[in-house]
C-alpha cells in the first residue's frame, strides 16, 4: 500500500511539474517528510531521483515542436551551475532565515510581474500561443543573473530551480510559456544530476523508496507534456502565479520563524 | 537516444524493484541503499539492487549525456559558439559533482 501511496504522490509531482516547467521537488520533498514522515535528508534524496525522472520523461517524450529550446537552456545553464558553485561554496555565511526571505522575494516578484505583463497584453493582440518558433529571447542580463541566482537558491534551500526560471523565461525574457516549462524541464534534470550523484555516492538514496517516487513521477511527467499541449496559456499562468504566491507566504513565514 | 535510454532506466528500476518485491516481500524501510561501484559489498549485493542502482544511474547520468549529444550535433554542425557552450555546461557539471563531493 505504501508504494501505491508513493507512486501517485509521484505522479501528481509529475504531472504539475511538467506543466508548470518546474522539477516536482517543490512538492516531493514537503509531501515526503510530512505525508510519509521521512527524515529530510532521505526526502531530498527521492526527490532529487523524482526530479530527475521529470526531466527525463519531459524532455524524452515530448511532442515534436513542444520541446526545449536546447539553445537557450544551454547558456542560462552555464549561469545556473555557476550560481549553485557559488550557493555551495558560500552556504554557512546566510542564514536559512535570511535565505528564506530571500527567496519569498523573489518568488512575490516573479507573481507580481508575471500578471502585470499579462495585463499590459494589447487586447487587439493574437491569442498568446504556448508555443511558437517565432520568438527572440530578450533581456539577457536579467533572465542569466536570475538563473545564478536560481541555481544559488536550489543548491542551497532544495527548491527554486524552475520555479525561478519559468516566469523569467516567460516574464522578462518573452520566451513562449509552454516553451520556458519545456526548456525548464531540461534545465532542472541537468541540476539535479550533479546532486544526484552526491547523494548516490554517500549512500543517502534508497531504491525500494525512490524508484515508486520515480516511476509515478516519470508516468505523471509524461501526461503533463501531453496536458500542456491542449491547456490554454492563460491557465498555466494563473496556475504558475497562484503557485509562486503559495511558495513565498511559505517561505517568508519560515523565514520569520512562524512556520 | 534520450527516449532508448530513458526507457532502459525505467525497465531497469522497475524489473530491479518488482524482482526484489517478489523475492523478499515488502522490506522494512527504507531499505537497503543504492550500491556504488566502490562499495566493497557490491559483489555480495542482491541482482535486483544492482538493477535499481543502475537503473538510478542512468538516470543521473541522462542529463549530462543529452549535453554531450547537443555538443556532438553543433560540432558535426561547426556551429562553435553553441559547442563552446555546451562544452563550458560539461566541464561546470564535472566541477560541480567534485566541490558537492569534497
Amino acid at each position: 500500500m505504501i508504494f501505491l501511496a508513493l507512486f501517485l504522490t509521484g505522479v501528481t509531482a509529475g504531472v504539475l511539474g511538467a506543466v508548470l516547467g518546474l522539477g516536482g521537488g517543490v512538492f516531493l520533498v514537503p509531501a515526503l517528510h510530512l505525508l510519509f514522515d521521512l527524515p529530510m535528508r532521505t526526502a531530498v534524496a527521492c526527490s532529487i531521483v523524482g526530479v530527475l525522472a521529470t526531466s527525463a520523461g519531459a524532455v524524452a517524450f515530448a511532442p515534436r515542436g513542444r520541446g526545449a529550446d536546447v539553445e537557450l537552456a544551454l547558456r542560462l545553464e552555464i549561469a545556473t551551475t555557476a550560481g549553485a558553485l557559488a550557493g555551495s561554496l558560500a552556504a554557512g555565511l546566510l542564514s536559512s532565515q535570511a535565505l528564506g526571505i530571500l527567496f519569498a522575494v523573489v518568488a512575490f516578484f516573479n507573481a507580481g510581474y508575471t500578471a502585470y505583463r499579462s495585463r499590459r497584453r494589447p487586447i487587439s493582440a493574437p491569442p498568446e500561443a504556448l508555443f511558437t518558433r517565432d520568438y527572440r529571447p530578450r533581456r539577457w542580463g536579467i533572465g542569466l543573473s536570475a538563473s545564478a541566482l536560481a541555481g544559488m537558491l536550489s543548491g542551497l534551500l532544495g527548491v527554486g530551480g524552475g520555479i525561478i526560471k519559468v516566469p523569467v523565461m516567460y516574464s522578462v525574457m518573452e520566451v513562449p510559456l509552454g516553451v520556458a516549462t519545456a526548456t525548464s524541464n531540461f534545465m532542472v534534470g541537468i541540476t539535479a544530476a550533479v546532486s544526484a550523484l552526491v547523494y548516490y555516492l554517500r549512500g543517502d538514496i534508497y531504491p525500494m523508496l525512490a524508484i515508486p517516487i520515480a516511476l509515478g513521477v516519470f508516468a505523471g511527467a509524461t501526461a503533463g507534456v501531453w496536458l500542456l499541449t491542449r491547456l490554454r496559456v492563460s491557465w498555466v499562468r494563473a496556475a504558475l502565479i497562484a503557485l509562486l504566491v503559495i511558495m513565498g507566504v511559505q517561505m517568508l513565514l519560515r523565514g520569520l520563524g512562524l512556520l | 537516444m534520450a527516449q532508448v535510454i530513458s526507457t532502459a532506466g525505467l525497465a531497469l528500476m522497475l524489473a530491479g524493484f518488482c524482482g526484489e518485491w517478489m523475492a523478499h516481500g515488502t522490506p522494512a524501510l527504507p531499505g537497503p541503499p543504492a550500491v556504488s561501484w566502490s562499495d566493497p559489498a557490491l559483489l555480495a549485493a542482491s541482482p535486483f539492487l544492482l538493477c535499481m542502482s543502475a537503473g538510478i544511474l542512468l538516470f543521473a547520468f541522462l542529463p549530462a549525456l543529452r549535453v554531450l549529444l547537443a555538443l556532438l550535433d553543433y560540432l558535426g554542425r561547426r556551429d562553435w559558439h553553441n559547442a563552446l557552450i555546451a562544452l563550458i555546461v560539461l566541464v561546470e557539471l564535472a566541477l560541480s559533482t567534485q566541490t558537492h563531493r569534497i
